[in-house]
């Protein structure tokens, strides 16, 4: 019945954007949710500030709510909503790794209501049930010391290359970033989701190359650890540019693999319909070029025009390789297993 | 009334405890033998049959025991020096033991991995010194965890120590004296047997928390260092595996109290045989 | 001094408590002096010099809010885990009951387990029953976690304590609370003093309890560290800890120098 309701929804506000009424979407967030509490799941650090200002302060004024983001990792976020699942504590959640699939197969989220941009989201950005909707997306590639390498990495098989033995870094396939770089892997060595075993062979010649858990050990690694190359993203890459170190973000031949910004509201939170709201100004396009201006962040909505300045520097998101996400939650323990057996040890 | 006396006094920690960990630990660790058909071993088989949770097994317990070791080595003659000193900064260096544990637990890796990596200050130094000839990379390695390890949880064998050897009457050390022992032997006969109970305490404490410790083998450890508490988050965070993650936390509840009750009778038995002496 | 320090023994110790010393505190002293590097990533020694780190650590009045819930939450569990711990501790010491071999081994067990373990059953629990509100579920989880440390201080102190001195005072007609205030307390003192600071401490730097059952609003200060650098470091972290170790420092200074003023003044 949700669903249906929601079908309704989106297909009159598809049918809004498209033809007559170019102002309906933002004249039908003007309810008001004066005295609401709001509590989301955040990044932390200065993400969670530059989200707060570019998304919830606006949100806030605009709907007389008041919106608190709670630090959390992705993972244990999801664990939390699991754990709490029936009561939830925390309304909204933000997943930068793919959890938002996991939580809609565990039912522990439910269709989004109020969300009239969802029709503007490009289909592989959104779940088809209104579950989640991506709204920011990062490009992952190869980060590297421009300082050591001169002449740009072009291709994932650009970290068997003898040259750079010994300054190669790469992520713990618990880290998202490591999944995506073993099927990336695999990808350039003629495999795929379906057949990861090319993604080992390579990765296990390798093994004795530095491997990290987490992006906060990235400044380290590459000012003090003497790492030359690693497969990260966009974001980080300007962050790590922001520090001072001479880092740069290249393009892989197989393409740039896709890091999905998601949110979702928790099944049974008492806000779902501030959530929604809230969801829906985070697919806005003024939220979104800031939200671009400051981290890098590719926008999800294809109605953000981005500054030709900015839009030089953000890939756009139809030039990024969608991976299949199902099939890699699918199999992603089994393939943890094995990688904490044949790489990690 | 007094027969009661000892009910009185534990009742509100075993009513505590009851509510608050045995209820609800209960109930997470019977989801690892539990599944839609009722009882099963399915989890715990899964780990014994494999060679990879054993080495995992064996590596936490070396952990526990290198740890230990470190902290007994520096945190004995610590909290002894700072239990007898009559210095009015006695006190003042007491705390400031503490401080590493008022560093958050990612930023003390941090610490770490300025001086672990290879053109840090431990590799630099162990090349000055001649110790090793070419640059060494202790982050992300088995030692980096111990050290680290061992360096957060000095404290509180230092504090556990502290406490008891400052409730030993020092008139016991300066009485063996006088009766002719050597300050050493004085020292090594009243002072450290009295305090035998005191030493077992801070081990234990020590090893247990060493074990399950999470950040740290996490952080300095990285991919390579894992050990039962990592394997533990990777289960029920990463994968959400609540019932082999629960399996495993229950195999490493038994294995400790197993070392810690066979560890407390070895010393309890002997703290006893001295008594009816 | 019992051990004269020109001994080998007292040498060999000397030599050890400075190593101990210079083990405990140069990562510190990392932590404290790498965010004053003009890099945007932590070296040691740092790079060029700058206040800038430090400033926005200051600055971040959300590390401030932080503080303050922890300090709250950690004195709220540091009284509870002492008044729990040391009445059991004194209940195990002084009486022989059946089951106090294993009463003592439950008592002490959440020491061994992750605590992420005791975070997932207590959240499910709290979930399920609908218990406890706003700060006392992560209260009643710190209290779990930090009452084995008050107990694993205060036994072996306790179990040490000569029992004849207390029954002395009880001949001499005290009973057997003021015994225990008058006669048992001063002695073992520095044990209980050193489990509730060990309580303190361990509730104020946990982590993965606080990340699971701290009120949404309020996330404690480990929490706020640990998730900021979830998308990448910055140096204004680390900065929050020097600043933490810094205060503390002073405090302890200050303390101690007001502390010896006054005892030179009697």
């Amino acid at each position: 019945m949700g669903i249906s309701h929601i079908n309704r929804r989106q297909a009159m506000a598809a049918l809004a954007a498209s033809a007559t009424f170019p102002l309906l979407p933002g004249a039908a967030q003007a309810q008001s949710f004066a005295g609401r509490k709001l509590v989301s799941s955040g990044f932390g650090g200065s993400t969670m500030d530059i989200i707060q200002a570019a998304v919830f302060t606006p949100f806030d004024k605009e709907s007389g709510a008041s919106t608190t983001q709670v630090p959390m990792q992705s993972a244990a976020a999801l664990a939390r909503m699991k754990a709490e699942a029936g009561n939830p504590q925390i309304d909204m959640f933000q997943f930068s790794g793919g959890q938002e699939a996991f939580a809609k197969s565990e039912g522990l989220s439910q269709p989004m209501a109020g969300v009239s941009r969802m029709a503007q989201i490009p289909a592989a950005l959104k779940d088809p049930d209104g579950h989640w909707v991506t709204w920011a997306v990062i490009a992952e590639g190869i980060v590297y010391n421009k300082d050591k390498i001169k002449t740009p990495p072009t291709s994932y098989k650009d970290f068997l290359k003898p040259e750079y033995k010994g300054h190669i870094a790469f992520p713990a396939i618990t880290n998202g970033y490591g999944v995506d770089f073993l099927v990336m892997l695999a990808k350039a060595f003629g495999g795929s989701e379906d057949n990861i075993e090319p993604g080992f062979e390579a990765m296990k010649k390798i093994k004795g190359e530095t491997i990290f858990k987490a992006a906060s050990d990235l400044p380290t690694l590459f000012g003090q650890g003497d790492i030359w190359i690693m497969p990260y993203d966009t974001g980080n890459t300007f962050k790590l540019q922001q520090a001072g170190l001479p880092v740069a973000f290249a393009t892989p031949q197989e393409g740039s693999p896709a890091v999905n910004i998601t949110a979702c509201v928790a099944k049974g939170a008492k806000n779902a319909d501030v959530a929604g709201a809230a969801i829906d100004m985070m697919l806005k396009p003024e939220a979104q070029i800031e939200i671009a201006r400051r981290m890098r962040w590719t926008a999800s909505n294809p109605e953000t025009k981005l500054p030709a300045d900015l839009a030089a520097e953000v890939p756009a998101v139809d030039k990024l390789a969608q991976l299949d996400r199902d099939k890699i939650n699918a199999k992603r323990a089994s393939w943890i297993e094995r990688w904490n057996r044949e790489i990690a040890r | 009334m007094a027969r009661f006396a000892p009910v009185l006094l534990f009742a509100p920690c075993a009513f505590a405890y009851a509510v608050f960990f045995i209820w609800p630990q209960a109930s997470l660790l019977a989801m690892s033998a539990t599944e839609k058909a009722g009882f099963t071993l399915a989890q715990y088989e899964r780990f014994f049959v494999d060679s990879y949770y054993w080495e995992m097994l064996g590596r936490t317990l070396w952990l526990g025991f290198a740890v230990t070791a470190i902290t007994l080595l520096l945190g004995v003659p610590t909290a002894y020096l700072l239990a007898r000193s009559q210095s009015r900064w006695a006190s003042f260096l007491l705390l400031l033991t503490t401080f590493p544990l008022l560093v958050s637990a990612v930023v003390r890796s941090f610490g770490w991995m300025v001086l672990f990596f290879r053109d840090g200050l431990l590799s630099r130094t162990l090349l000055a010194l001649g110790i090793v000839n070419h640059p060494v990379q202790t982050m992300y390695t088995m030692t980096g965890v111990i050290i680290a390890l061992a360096q957060v949880l000095l404290p509180l064998m230092i504090l556990t120590l502290h406490g008891v050897f400052k409730s030993i009457d020092r008139d016991l050390e300066y009485a063996a004296m006088s009766l002719g022992a050597r300050p050493s032997v004085a020292l090594g006969l009243v002072t450290f047997r009295l305090a035998s109970g005191g030493i077992v305490a801070g081990s234990l404490l020590v090893f247990s928390l060493a074990i399950s410790a999470f950040a740290t083998p996490s952080l300095v450890g990285g991919a390579r260092a894992n050990v039962m508490a990592t394997a533990i988050y990777e289960q029920a965070v990463e994968l959400l595996d609540w019932p082999f993650a629960a399996a495993l936390a229950t195999i490493l509840l038994v294995v400790v109290l197993a070392v810690s009750l066979a560890y407390g009778a070895l010393l309890e038995g002997r703290a006893d045989k001295e008594a009816s002496r | 001094m019992t051990i004269s320090l020109r001994s080998p023994l007292g040498i060999a110790m000397l030599v050890l408590t400075a190593l101990a010393f210079g083990y405990l505190l140069l990562p510190i002293l990392v932590v404290v002096a790498a965010p004053l590097g003009d890099t945007g990533y932590l070296a040691f020694p740092p790079q060029g010099l700058t206040l800038k780190w430090y400033a926005a650590a200051l600055h971040d009045t959300r590390y401030l809010t932080a503080l303050l819930v922890s300090l709250r939450i950690a004195v709220i569990s540091a009284i509870i885990a002492c008044a729990l711990g040391v009445s059991a501790a004194y209940a195990l010491t002084r009486f022989d009951f059946p089951g106090r071999r294993l009463l003592e081994a439950v008592f002490l067990s959440p020491l061994i387990l992750p605590t992420l373990v005791l975070a997932v059953g207590l959240t499910l629990f709290f979930t399920r029953t609908g218990l406890l509100a706003g700060p006392w579920k992560l209260v009643a989880g710190h209290v779990i976690v930090c009452t084995p440390y008050v107990l694993r201080v205060s036994l072996p102190v306790l179990r040490r304590f000569d029992r004849s001195l207390e029954e002395a005072a009880r001949n001499l007609g005290a009973s057997p609370v003021a015994a225990f205030f008058l006669v048992v307390l001063p002695v073992v003192r520095p044990g209980i003093v050193a489990g509730t600071v060990l309580a303190f401490i361990t509730s104020f730097d946990e982590v993965v309890l606080a990340l699971f059952l701290a009120e949404p609003g309020a996330p404690t200060l480990p929490v706020t560290i640990y998730s900021a650098v979830q998308l990448g470091f910055e140096p204004s972290v680390a900065a929050v800890s020097g600043l933490l170790v810094l205060a503390t420092l002073g405090f302890m200074l200050l303390y101690h120098l007001l502390g010896s003023v006054g005892r030179s003044r009697n």
